[in-house]
């Protein structure tokens, strides 16, 4: 073994550095191999910047600045050469959009537009510019969306999450229509009954209501006589009255929605925004009674509007009711609470509370954004380790039925269904966002650094709905990760080597490559000279994969790239080997909760097979051939058997015996012929339907004649029942065609 | 949307509805008319539907037929010869909550309200719509109507009608926007309460066109039919009318037709030499008017009075400053 090989063994054993061999990786200014192309993002389409849509008009309420300007073209460039020019000069204006709105914290889409144009057509001269103005000019017409820009950085998940919870509060205006049309329906009842009153008919008021243009035309004394005659005095009852004006007095007074009925000025709104758990959870708690009594007013409002409310039955319940008989449905009603956090600001009491939102079914929406989740936990101030959230977040998984979302700023887009599922809804949702501080220790863009973290598995995406169904196998998704069943995923590296012959070597992103992107951690790094790099190096993912951990022969590295564009190797010291093991660990148990080498599936496929291989040898060896039918009898023919012999049955009841008068009740069609003939012979069962009531209080001509007008002969007179009554020859004669 | 509490205390307060809550006055049709089987059906759909009386509301236009909200429990307009169906849109328009049924005539609607009906079949607003067709004018003493057959003697043509009788369900479905069409024929009871039911569940314009006898002035017009079961056509499908056994056992010509075909619809409507009975077409996609154009917020004086301000002042003359 070298003497240089020797060093690097001890720097990853040891974490410390000795001599030239294991320089340091600090202002080295290197990124990961795999990233290095993308080191530039203005050169590349991507998802960002988002735009926060506003507007009620469309659903969405977040695009891509690529996704609006694809669409634009789609829509107006022509095809082929003709729209080339017109496709050119719009994807200019895209790239120039893009500059401008890197820490261009508050400007819309249009401004932004519109600062772009300005920058380009500046650059511009005479023809060029007249071409490049109209081309801008036809896609701003036909562009038909506006909204906040926001780029990839710190503010992006709190900014994006609050605007999603603002713009999906679609409950809140369908609660507040209906309080709305409550109140108004309410003061309806009440102004009507007020009409009744006799101080609504005096001369003066009925002027007054008239108006000025009229007053000369009538004879209010008159007017008010004549209406005391004629107007109803059937007022409310008192009680009623009472209630009406106790519900309607909570519907005016309540502070969870804004509502047209009630003065903007008059209202005092509650809000729902808050920086903290404790805070968080103390209003909801507070503003459970007024809840209460707005689902009881809405309750009273809707029975009494119905004039469906009896006091013997509802009274005594809606004297009863409380925060304690809320359902989920009653609350599901109400707005959310929206809460944004930093993990800093999490302690173990924190988790605790989350817990509690969690278990407790509570409409709280929590958003924890993570800065830092390679980050060391802080057993002194009892901030909890990053990687912590997610144990947490996977056991509320088990706990409660909460929905979670996880993701890093790079695929917050990607996610926006779930971040749209999550925040409509009712119960609590956790939202989980990694974008890095821009601290001076990143050397990559966020969004590089942010996709990173879910390329190495440190912070892998996944949802949890629990409305998708029954199961993690519909509620749990990681199928959002690059290459969801590898340990890691892997690339294909292309550089040349010193002799400039191109190599391809195919390379798997790590949470070491990942920790690379951060100067903070580079004292797990130490660069290798290039002549050390064949005798022990090997990369980070072959070596967690030895089944020899033990061995020492050969250290681990990853391979980056500097800003002239060279190669280099850094090797990796056991520390940060133990977190890339940890996180492999933790991305295996995601797995497994994913469906992907689900460990019980897969043993209890194995066990399912030998079972019912085993059976199936069993039931083979017992099986004797069956005799052969003479006759084969199919299903159809068997069913028209069954229905034949049901219909003879009913027929059998209906009919009695032969010589017995009876009706073919069900085919009568209450034409009133027989019932008028007589109506106590004959009457109408439960369907207004003919049938026998009584044959002794009719004759047997009443039976024929009845049969006869019977238009759809469903009469059976049957045979005379008394034998003196006249004409009865001739009634049997006639009676035969209704036998 | 409502509350728990309100659902469930209002179930709670429900109470059976029996045919008699459906009952209005004594009919006064004529002893054998078969106005009386669509009253006895239509009652039973709404105790079987259990609606609420006051829920009902049945809208009607000039003739035999046009009687019937009188006869009916619940709220009921007699309104003006062929203007059944507009009066109709128009409480459905005002009050969506309530169940609106309409009774016309083979006068009043194919005839002087033939208009309104074209134009209430495109509207495709939610109702049930009940023609009774007894190939006269019966209220008004026995004149020829659009669907008397050709050759029948009334006071109007006594020398026989010279024109072929009019044939309503190939007119329905030529309409556009049609959504739902059956024939029913008042003595087959089973039949015809099933017809309505599935007319009154379907969501849209359900028109019935119902084979309804006079006995005063055309006694003998369905007598053929009534005689002769193999005249008529039963159409059954999983989707339109299912026939029990015993009404098998009579009726045998039954033919396996799914009403969502509109092409066989036709076919069967138009070259069928016997009598089609049971649903002929049925299009649950067909969007409603009234769903549609339902207002998103409770319309009150004062709104108006803000709507109207805002509209006249943009013609406001001001005076140059």
């Amino acid at each position: 073994m070298s003497a240089a090989l020797q060093e690097l063994i001890n720097f990853h054993l040891t974490g410390k550095r000795d001599n030239a061999q294991t320089e340091s990786m600090a202002g080295a200014d290197t990124v990961p191999a795999l990233l290095a192309p993308y080191r530039d993002l203005l050169s590349l389409r991507y998802d960002y910047p988002l735009i926060l849509v506003e507007g009620a008009e469309t659903q969405a309420f977040v695009d891509t600045l690529t996704g609006v300007i694809n669409r634009l073209l789609r829509d107006i460039a022509p095809e082929g050469n003709a729209g080339e020019q017109l496709r050119q000069h719009i994807l200019r204006l895209e790239s120039r959009m893009r500059e401008l709105a890197v820490g261009n914290v508050n400007v819309t889409l249009t401004e932004l537009w519109k600062q772009a144009e300005k920058s380009l057509l500046a650059e511009c001269k005479n023809a060029e510019a007249e071409w490049l103005g109209n081309s801008i000019a036809t896609a701003r017409f036909a562009l038909q969306i506006d909204g906040q820009v926001v780029d990839c950085d710190e503010q992006l998940p709190a900014r994006l999450i609050q605007h999603g919870w603002n713009k999906l509060a679609i409950r809140r205006h369908e609660t507040s229509r209906r309080i709305n049309d409550l109140i108004i329906r309410l003061r309806n009842i009440l102004k009507v009954d007020d009409l009744k009153n006799g101080a609504s008919r005096t001369p003066q008021k009925l002027k007054t209501t008239l108006g000025k243009r009229y007053k000369e035309a009538f004879d209010f004394d008159r007017m008010a006589e004549l209406l005391e005659d004629s107007t109803p005095h059937n007022r409310l009852p008192a009680a009623r009255l009472e209630r009406i004006r106790a519900a309607l007095t909570v519907l005016e007074s309540q502070k969870f929605f804004a509502t047209e009925a009630v003065d903007p000025l008059q209202q005092k709104l509650h809000d729902f925004r808050f920086d903290n758990l404790s805070a968080a959870l103390k209003a909801y708690h507070e503003r459970l009674t007024e809840i209460a009594d707005v689902v009881r007013a809405i309750a009273i409002a809707d029975l009494e509007l119905d004039n469906a409310y009896c006091e013997e039955e509802h009274s005594d319940f809606f004297d009863r009711f409380s925060p304690q008989a809320l359902t989920s449905e009653d609350l599901a009603l109400f707005p959310s609470y929206l809460i944004c956090l930093h993990e800093s600001e999490c302690n173990t009491h924190d988790l605790a509370r989350l817990m509690e939102i969690v278990t407790c079914d509570l409409p709280i929406k929590v958003l924890i954004h993570v800065s830092d989740p390679l980050g060391e936990p802080s057993p002194i101030d009892g901030r909890p380790h990053t990687g912590s959230f997610v144990q947490q977040l996977v056991k509320t998984f088990v706990a409660g039925e909460a929905y979670v979302l996880q993701s890093p700023a790079s695929h917050l887009y990607r996610q926006k269904e779930h971040i749209q599922k999550a925040l409509e809804f009712a119960g609590p949702a956790i939202f989980s966002v990694f974008v890095p501080f821009a601290d001076g220790h990143q050397q990559l863009p966020a969004y590089l650094v942010a996709a990173a973290a879910m390329e190495s598995r440190v912070f892998p995406a996944f949802s949890y709905n629990p409305a998708a169904g029954t199961g993690l196998a519909a509620r749990f998704d990681i199928s959002g990760n690059p290459d969801v069943t590898a340990d890691w995923p892997r690339r294909e590296l292309r550089f040349e080597d010193e002799q400039l012959q191109a190599v391809v070597e195919d390379v798997a992103f790590t949470p070491a490559d990942f920790a690379a992107t951060d100067l903070s951690k580079s004292s797990h790094f130490a660069l290798a000279a290039k002549d050390s790099w064949e005798e022990g190096l090997i990369p980070v993912a072959d070596y967690v994969d030895r089944e020899d951990s033990n061995a020492v022969e050969a250290v681990p590295s990853i391979a980056v790239v500097s800003r002239e564009n060279i190669l280099q190797r850094l090797v990796v010291d056991e520390g940060m080997i133990r977190s890339v093991r940890r996180y492999r660990e933790r991305w295996h148990a995601l797995q497994e909760l994913g469906g992907v080498h689900n460990s019980y599936a897969d043993a209890a496929r194995r066990l399912a097979e030998a079972e019912a291989q085993a059976q199936a040898q069993a039931q083979a060896a017992k099986l004797e051939p069956l005799p052969k039918a003479d006759v084969e009898v199919s299903q159809p023919v068997v069913e028209e058997v069954v229905a034949e012999q049901q219909a003879e049955e009913a027929d059998a009841e209906t009919a009695g015996s032969a010589e017995e008068a009876y009706i073919e009740t069900p085919r009568c069609t209450t034409c009133d012929e027989c019932t008028n003939r007589n109506d106590r012979l004959f009457a109408y069962d439960d369907n207004k339907q003919a049938y026998i009531k009584d044959l002794d209080a009719g004759s047997y001509r009443d039976l024929v004649e009845a049969a006869e007008v019977c238009q759809v002969s469903i009469i059976h007179p049957g045979l005379p029942r008394n034998a003196d009554e006249a004409g009865l020859e001739e009634l049997i004669e006639r009676a035969k065609p209704f036998q | 949307m409502s509350t728990r509490a309100t659902e469930f205390l209002r179930r709670s307060g429900e109470h059976d509805h029996p045919l008699e809550d459906y009952v209005g006055r004594v009919p006064r049709w004529c002893t054998g008319c078969g106005d009386n089987a669509v009253l006895a059906a239509v009652q039973k759909v709404c105790r079987e539907e259990q609606l609420p009386p006051e829920k009902l509301m049945f809208v009607s236009g000039i003739g035999c037929s046009s009687r019937f909200p009188h006869y009916m429990g619940g709220y009921g307009f007699h309104g003006l010869h062929g203007r059944a169906l507009p009066i109709a849109e128009g409480i459905k328009m005002r009050r969506p909550d309530l169940h609106v049924f309409v009774n016309t005539g083979d006068g009043d609607c194919c005839s002087i309200g033939a208009a309104h009906w074209v134009h209430a079949t495109r509207y495709n607003m939610n109702m049930t719509v009940m023609m009774h067709d007894n190939n006269i004018y019966g209220l008004t003493k026995n004149q020829a109507s659009p669907t008397s057959p050709i050759g029948t003697r009334s006071n109007t043509t006594p020398r026989g009608s010279v024109l072929p009788a009019f044939d309503p369900l190939q007119a329905t479905l030529g309409f556009s926007n049609l959504s739902f069409v059956a024939q029913a024929a008042d003595w087959i009871p089973e039949l015809l309460f099933q017809i309505i039911h599935e007319a009154f569940k379907h969501r849209g314009f359900s028109f019935i066109r119902i084979l309804q006898r006079c006995p005063e002035f055309q006694a003998n017009r369905w007598e053929p039919c009534i005689q002769d079961p193999d005249k008529l056509l039963i159409l059954t499908h999983k989707d339109g009318v299912q026939v029990s056994p015993t009404l098998a056992r009579t009726y045998k010509n039954c033919e396996e037709h799914d009403p969502a075909n509109l092409v066989d619809a036709r076919r069967i409507v138009g070259t069928s030499e016997r009598i089609p009975v049971g649903i002929i077409y049925r299009n649950s996609d067909v969007p409603c008017y009234d769903d549609m154009r339902a207002p998103d917020r409770l319309f009150t004086p004062e709104l108006v009075k803000q709507g109207l301000e805002a509209e006249l002042d943009k013609f406001t003359i001001r005076p140059r400053d």
